[in-house]
């Protein structure tokens, strides 16, 4: 315990090195997979979710539920190694493994991520369209939001201003939800990529039975989504003034 | 894959008893729940019946067949040792399903326990729910895959994980449905008419926590048969010979570019059965859940 206050969380059995530094070295990996999936996931299933709750029973909605459904339905490890076929074997676009660090330049950093974190949004796409439709949904049906209508606002000002605003709460929800599991999908994404993350050390700790090494790594887990979900109930109290009475 | 809570805390307003009968015509009449009770029936009974579907042995080994392409002998095709993937994934389905059914009733059984104690007996609540809150700060994938490690690659440890990773989701559903029935009149009423605490939540408390808690378990089969591939993916799950739709593919996976077709059926298993339960939970959801009538 001691150790641990002094920021010490042992030695790996395998790398011959801290586990602080282990994970150190190989946060920019995962770090980079995380944010990039989380960065085109949020704006599209949000995007996708309102467009489905405000055209619903429309063949709108019924197109983006069929694509979220299949994106929370179909493994990711699966439709990775398919992508690798696709995109790097067959028309070369992507390297089909390994990673660039940005500061060896955009562009090639990007290539060497753009597959593994479009493959992990495709699930958090869906699920984050599926909440965010039905929180749509409950919101558009409510009275302010005719109210809304009838002193004449026009749709984009209601849609955006009144009804988002109300949906975001649980928006946010999905946020936090989706930042964990970003890094839990990021675990099988990293081995089908050889990305050299902390997920795929995590695997490799596990299999070759270097307890330090996991029960390390386990622990600046915890406190990380510890810090994730403090995050969220603070962003609460900025999108919902009446959270903050509570 | 982690907090599925969330989808079915939705639900948790349903908390109306349903009127059985009437329930149950107005599923068959939902559309979603048509197509996945057709996938899930089917994929069931191909589970059930392999042997009389394919006189084949899922491990037999004839070398002298490797790497057939899906063809009119074999109609996925072969792997590397020449085992025909029509009757690996057939066999495979025994197991992954097998593994989403245990994972969701046991873990449905312990999240109604905990969940019921956490609601009725205020000394347990903080206990129950800061242990739920520590399981949950970790993605679901990642618990399981610890667990499932620490305990040995078994198809028992893959259910023990997964089920101590769903749990707490469950939990959460049912003390939030028990928290608002405790309350209500009869249930008061009941109270005080000398009814013990058993008494109370077996009749009164439990029947209405069923429903949000069987709408979150339907979410949870389809999520324990993808965290089931991914472990068996991984090496942590179920160990081949045995064949799991997870491990088949981990086995393809190094052949994916020429014998595209041992990783291929497989994955499509998996995500009809996920796609089969997730579109069973969508109906449930809407035919349990009366707030959200109007919404669709």
């Amino acid at each position: 315990m001691l150790n641990l206050a002094q920021g010490n969380f042992g030695s790996s059995l395998i790398l011959n090195q801290s586990v602080l530094s282990a994970v150190g070295e190989r946060l920019p990996v995962t770090l980079s997979l995380a944010a990039l999936s989380i960065a085109v996931t949020i704006p599209v299933g949000v995007f996708l979710g309102s467009l489905a709750a405000y055209y619903r029973q429309s063949w709108i909605d019924a197109g983006v539920m069929t694509f979220a459904l299949l994106g929370v339905s179909i493994p990711a490890f699966w439709i990775a190694i398919l992508g690798i076929i696709l995109f790097s074997v067959h028309l070369g676009w992507v390297p089909s493994s390994g990673f660039t660090p940005i500061s060896q330049g955009v562009g090639p950093w990007l290539s060497s991520v753009i597959l593994p974190a479009l493959i992990l949004s495709l699930f958090q796409i869906g699920f984050l369209a599926r909440m965010t439709r039905s929180a749509m949904l409950d919101v558009m049906g409510q009275d302010f939001i005719r109210t809304a209508r009838a002193k004449g606002l026009s749709e984009w000002r209601t849609v955006s201003k009144h009804a988002l605003r109300n949906a975001l709460i649980l928006i946010i929800t999905a946020t936090g939800i989706l930042l964990s599991t970003a890094i839990g999908g990021s675990v099988v994404i990293e081995q089908v990529f050889a990305l050299p993350g902390i997920g795929r050390m995590v695997v490799q700790a596990i299999l070759a039975r270097d307890y330090p090494l996991v029960q390390g790594t386990m622990l600046i887990f915890g406190f990380t989504f510890v810090l994730i979900n403090l995050i969220v109930d603070v962003l609460y109290t900025l999108a919902d003034p009446r959270v903050r009475h509570d | 894959m982690t907090d599925i809570g969330l989808e079915a805390i939705v639900s948790t307003a349903g908390l109306a008893p349903p009127r059985r009968g009437r329930s149950i015509r107005r599923l068959f009449r939902h559309r979603s729940f048509v197509i996945g009770f057709v996938i899930i029936v089917v994929l069931a009974l191909a589970a059930i019946f392999a042997p009389l579907l394919t006189p084949l042995d899922p491990s037999a080994m004839k070398v002298r067949f490797r790497f057939r392409s899906p063809a009119s002998d074999f109609i996925f095709g072969t792997d590397m040792f020449g085992r025909d993937i029509f009757t690996r994934v057939l066999y495979g389905a025994r197991v992954s399903l097998f593994v989403g059914l245990a994972v969701s009733v046991i873990s449905g059984f312990c999240g109604a326990v905990l969940g019921v104690v956490a609601a009725q007996f205020r000394k347990l609540d903080a206990p129950i729910m800061r242990l739920m809150d520590a399981l949950m700060s970790f993605p679901a994938i990642l618990l399981a895959l610890g667990i499932a490690a620490a305990l040995g690659p078994r198809v028992s440890s893959v259910i023990a994980a997964l089920t101590v990773a769903y749990v707490p989701a469950g939990v959460r559903i049912v003390r939030a449905a028990a928290l608002v029935v405790r309350e209500l009149d009869y249930v008061q009423a009941a109270r005080l008419s000398g009814a013990s605490a058993l008494r109370i939540i077996v009749r009164h408390i439990l029947p209405n926590c069923f429903s949000p808690l069987l709408v979150h378990l339907t979410f949870i089969f389809a999520y324990a048969i993808l965290a089931e591939a991914a472990l068996s993916f991984l090496g942590v799950g179920v160990q081949p010979p045995l064949a799991s739709w997870g491990n088949i593919i981990a086995e393809g996976r190094d052949y994916a570019t020429e014998a595209w077709w041992v990783m291929l059926f497989p994955g499509i298993a998996i995500s009809l059965a996920a796609l089969g339960m997730n579109l069973l939970g969508d109906a449930l959801r809407d035919v349990l859940d009366p707030r959200l009538k109007g919404g669709d």
